[in-house]
């Protein structure tokens, strides 16, 4: 399967980045049976690393194609992107790249550009307490049939895009309505995944679950491609 | 001299380029950059096309049918994100695709018939509006489905001349457009996305649209306003 990139507050979301990177550890590719390494990055060191990148290379317009090395980009903290890492990783998913958005990585809306990758802006997130996932009856297959997941999260209510192209797979029953919780869209070439729940021990099962979901869409493009 | 590739359509029955508009463009844009090319072969325009250009120009560009995965997006997406400059006149033909419809800033739903109506600038100290009264004009001014996720900047509204007050009733634009001291419809914004520029704007439904001194003086604004820095980086 490879390598993917998670950029992330690597002070702030050391627990999150530590459950992300075990659960991705125990997860062996079915096809492959290769794990999957994954490479930790802050996104200031990022942007960084992307303005070299451009600065030695003035002639090429930009410094995406640091990412194609990568299976997917997974963003996981609540970061201000810089205008480099906005324009790459528009491009990466622009041009076949994937990319994962979990509970604060959707939390960027400063700008648009990632808003619109991801088909929603966060409206508000509501006290933490016990939550019910349900993934929905068309998807449940994938989960081995279970289909209710109770986790001590946070909820998050989106504002969803109008415009459409979105998959919705698991939702939130919070004060006896439903709101999207986990979704998938195509975006030109590439795919964009969003996952709402946090990342905690709480969680964990759940997400072992999710990260699944996510790898074999990507192993299903990488098919069909 | 900056320059600019016009994406267009020179076959078709209406909102056809060669019918006065490819005139009026050149003299709007004169001493502000030439249009040295002029295609409509849009599956032919490759990255490197757009790149050998100071802006991008499209007016009534036939894309609407073209596939988000298709080259022409994804160029035209990478282009734009990089630092591209794009003038998009008249039908936003984009609107086909959720990806066109989110980064350009909707679709297209409906028009009232072609009429006279007044333009009316957004209440902004913007220097791109500087010069810019109210104005009339002969036009087919478009009604679209909004991108509620673009952060795009109004610069244009329409209402109809006279704000005549029409019932509500079987053809809604009526309603829409000339509702007394009701909705104005947004009919021209600008933005930066990633470290390109876009100005969209609707009025353009034939040649006679370009003549109108304050709309040939506003997107001569709007030209500088995509040709100048502004945004970190940049493709030149």
């Amino acid at each position: 399967m490879g390598k993917v990139l998670a950029v992330y507050n690597t002070e702030k979301d050391v627990r999150a980045g530590g459950i992300l990177r075990e659960i991705f550890k125990e997860y062996k590719n079915e096809q492959e049976r290769d794990e999957i390494a994954v490479i930790e990055i802050s996104p200031e060191e990022l942007e960084e690393e992307l303005k070299r990148s451009a600065g030695d290379k003035p002639e090429e317009k930009g410094s995406y194609e640091r990412f194609f090395e990568y299976k997917a980009v997974i963003l996981f903290s609540k970061i201000t992107p810089g205008t480099e890492f906005v324009s790459a990783i528009f491009t990466y998913v622009t041009r076949g790249g994937s990319l994962l958005l979990i509970h604060e990585g959707l939390r960027m809306s400063t700008r648009h550009e990632i808003l619109l990758l991801q088909g929603a802006k966060l409206e508000w997130t509501g006290p933490a307490g016990e939550l019910d996932y349900w993934v929905d009856e068309k998807n449940e297959g994938w989960t081995g049939g279970e289909r209710l997941y109770t986790v001590w999260d946070e909820p998050y209510y989106l504002d969803m895009d109008v415009c459409g192209g979105t998959q919705i797979f698991m939702k939130l029953t919070y004060g006896g309505m439903q709101y999207p919780a986990a979704w998938q869209r195509k975006w030109c070439r590439g795919t964009v995944t969003c996952l709402t729940p946090g990342i905690t021990e709480s969680s964990r099962e759940l997400y072992r679950i999710l990260i699944g979901y996510v790898l074999r869409s990507l192993v299903g493009r990488e098919e069909k491609s | 001299m900056k320059k600019a590739l016009v994406i267009t359509d020179f076959n078709r029955g209406f909102h056809n380029y060669r019918e006065g508009v490819d005139e009026q463009l050149h003299e709007v844009f004169s001493g502000l950059l030439e249009i040295d090319q002029e295609r409509q072969d849009i599956e032919g325009i490759s990255l490197q096309d757009m790149l050998s250009e100071d802006c991008l120009i499209l007016y009534c560009a036939p894309v609407w049918d073209l596939k988000a995965d298709s080259s022409f997006m994804t160029d035209l997406m990478d282009y734009l994100v990089n630092g591209g400059r794009i003038l998009l006149l008249h039908i936003m033909s984009f609107g086909g695709t959720a990806e066109g419809a989110g980064v350009f800033g909707g679709s297209f739903r409906m028009h009232p018939p072609y009429n006279r109506y007044r333009i009316l600038p957004a209440k902004t100290n913007d220097s791109i509006l500087q010069g810019v009264a109210p104005f009339e004009i002969e036009d087919e001014l478009h009604l679209l489905h909004m991108s509620q996720l673009l952060d795009k900047k109004v610069l244009l509204y329409g209402t109809d001349v006279k704000r005549r007050k029409h019932a509500a009733g079987p053809v809604p634009y009526q309603d829409i457009y000339a509702r007394e001291g009701g909705l104005l419809v947004p009919l021209s914004w600008y933005y930066t996305f990633g470290k390109g520029k876009v100005v969209y704007a609707c009025p353009g439904h034939n040649a006679q649209s370009f003549q109108e001194q304050i709309y040939v003086r506003f997107l001569r604004n709007c030209m500088e306003w995509l040709l100048t820095g502004g945004q970190e980086g940049g493709l030149k």
